[in-house]
């Protein structure tokens, strides 16, 4: 063989494509391999035959888990729900309060069951703030009797025969503060607000109602806001200030006006 | 065999065993020959070709066209099994040091003429005992391209890559070969 040391790689690849290689067959193995794969083919096949069933089981049973994750995922709650609205609407208290102005807060499915909660009309709810600067300015008996206008109604609803089951209303309670959020409340106040002010309430945010699925049942449960609303005067003037305690700060400070001496305090 | 009667030979050869004899009597040299370009020993040869044809029974179930002929599947099953060898192999005796067949007890005449038949072919064994020096993924290249004279679009059949990726490596895998020359 001649010298490849000093080879090009050009020269290597023409003795590569050149070069004769061994043509060798060894008859006795390739008989001896074929008897051998012959005689195991059946068993083979019964090996094939398991697992392309397998296989295939495997992958429809694949499909309807995927179908019915979708149907019931994806298809079947969009269904009820748009069904759920359908017979909520055609419920006449319901038409009733979505007539004069009420709104479907929330909607939720358990099994054959809907829920769904009716926010009453704006117009009725009396917010917090609302009610504070009517306190403020000694108005403050009108507080227990606006709060009995603010209910929601769950109806509950039977989607297997397609009707109302019943209607629940519910007053959305008002959350009190933990006295770490007190503390935070005083703290943030008498950073942001006048030294010689004087804080004559603080207000807890009006409660949102929500639906809440739990352990499959439907609860109702008011959202809390992470807000507060001081009212404090300096001098004769009423103040009112939004406390966002998340960012621990002062938002909308609003004047409520000049208090009488003769008025209430409001404590 | 064109690409259509091998496809039939196939499909037939899922049902029955005559036609799975078929198969192996068409492949069996070029496989069992691509083998042993591989390793340059008989005996190992023969070990790498069974484990091939079993593997190949094993899972013909699994076989589909899809991009992939029958033949390339058979060279890659075999080329998987060269590889494992070298694998496990990799701290052991180097492949020249493993003793010769004919040391065995009673070998057949048949394996002691196939043997003298190989060393017969000295450029090769010469060539072959430096390719062996690369690492797998040069050697397979380059004994597919010019010991078994397959295209490029082939081994990269074969392989399971790209045609870009076989021509740098086989352009990598020789210039490290000429180099496997120059540090002689």
């Amino acid at each position: 063989m001649e010298d490849l040391t000093k080879k090009t790689c050009s020269e290597l690849v023409e003795l590569l494509e050149k070069i004769k290689t061994p043509e060798i067959e060894i008859l006795s193995h390739k008989e001896k391999l074929r008897q051998i794969l012959i005689s195991q083919y059946q068993k083979e096949k019964k090996t094939w035959l398991f697992f392309s069933v397998f296989q295939k089981l495997a992958f429809a049973s694949l499909s309807l888990i995927l179908i019915f994750f979708v149907f019931n995922n994806l298809i079947y709650p969009n269904y009820s729900l748009a069904k759920a609205r359908e017979i909520a609407l055609k419920d006449p208290q319901i038409k009733e309060m979505i007539e004069k102005g009420g709104m479907i807060k929330d909607l939720q499915i358990i099994k054959n069951q809907a829920f769904v909660l009716i926010q009453t009309a704006k117009e009725e709810i009396v917010t917090a703030p609302q009610i504070a600067e009517k306190k403020a300015l000694g108005i403050e008996e009108e507080r227990a009797e606006k709060k009995e206008e603010r209910p929601v109604a769950l109806a509950e609803i039977n989607l297997k025969e397609e009707k109302v089951a019943k209607i629940e209303k519910i007053v959305p309670p008002i959350i009190q503060f933990t006295e770490k959020e007190k503390e935070k409340i005083q703290e943030i106040s008498q950073r942001e607000i006048p030294k010689e002010a004087e804080i004559k309430e603080v207000i807890p945010p009006s409660s949102e109602l929500k639906l809440i699925k739990k352990e499959g049942k439907i609860q109702v449960l008011p959202e809390k806001k992470e807000e507060a609303t001081i009212i404090y005067q300096v001098d004769k003037g009423r103040w009112q200030g939004k406390i966002n305690l998340k960012e621990e700060k002062v938002e909308e400070v609003k004047f409520l006006g000049e208090i009488e001496n003769n008025a209430t305090n409001g404590k | 065999m064109d690409l259509n009667e091998e496809k039939e030979l196939v499909k037939k050869a899922k049902k029955d065993p005559e036609a799975f004899g078929k198969l192996y009597d068409q492949y069996y040299s070029q496989v069992f020959g691509y083998i042993l370009k591989r390793v340059a020993n008989l005996d190992i040869a023969q070990d790498i070709c069974s484990e091939t044809f079993l593997k190949a029974l094993k899972n013909l179930w699994k076989f589909k066209w899809k991009g992939i002929s029958f033949s390339s599947w058979l060279f890659r099953i075999a080329n998987n099994e060269v590889s494992n060898y070298f694998r496990k192999n990799k701290n052991k005796i180097p492949l020249e040091k493993i003793p010769e067949p004919i040391s065995l007890s009673n070998p057949s005449t048949e394996i002691l003429e196939a043997e003298e038949k190989l060393k017969e072919y000295q450029d090769f064994l010469k060539i072959q005992e430096k390719i062996s020096k690369l690492e797998i993924k040069y050697q397979e290249v380059i004994t597919l391209r010019f010991f078994e004279k397959k295209k490029i679009r082939e081994i990269a059949e074969i392989l399971g890559k790209r045609e870009g990726t076989i021509k740098s490596l086989l352009h990598r895998g020789l210039e490290k070969l000429r180099e496997n020359f120059e540090t002689k």
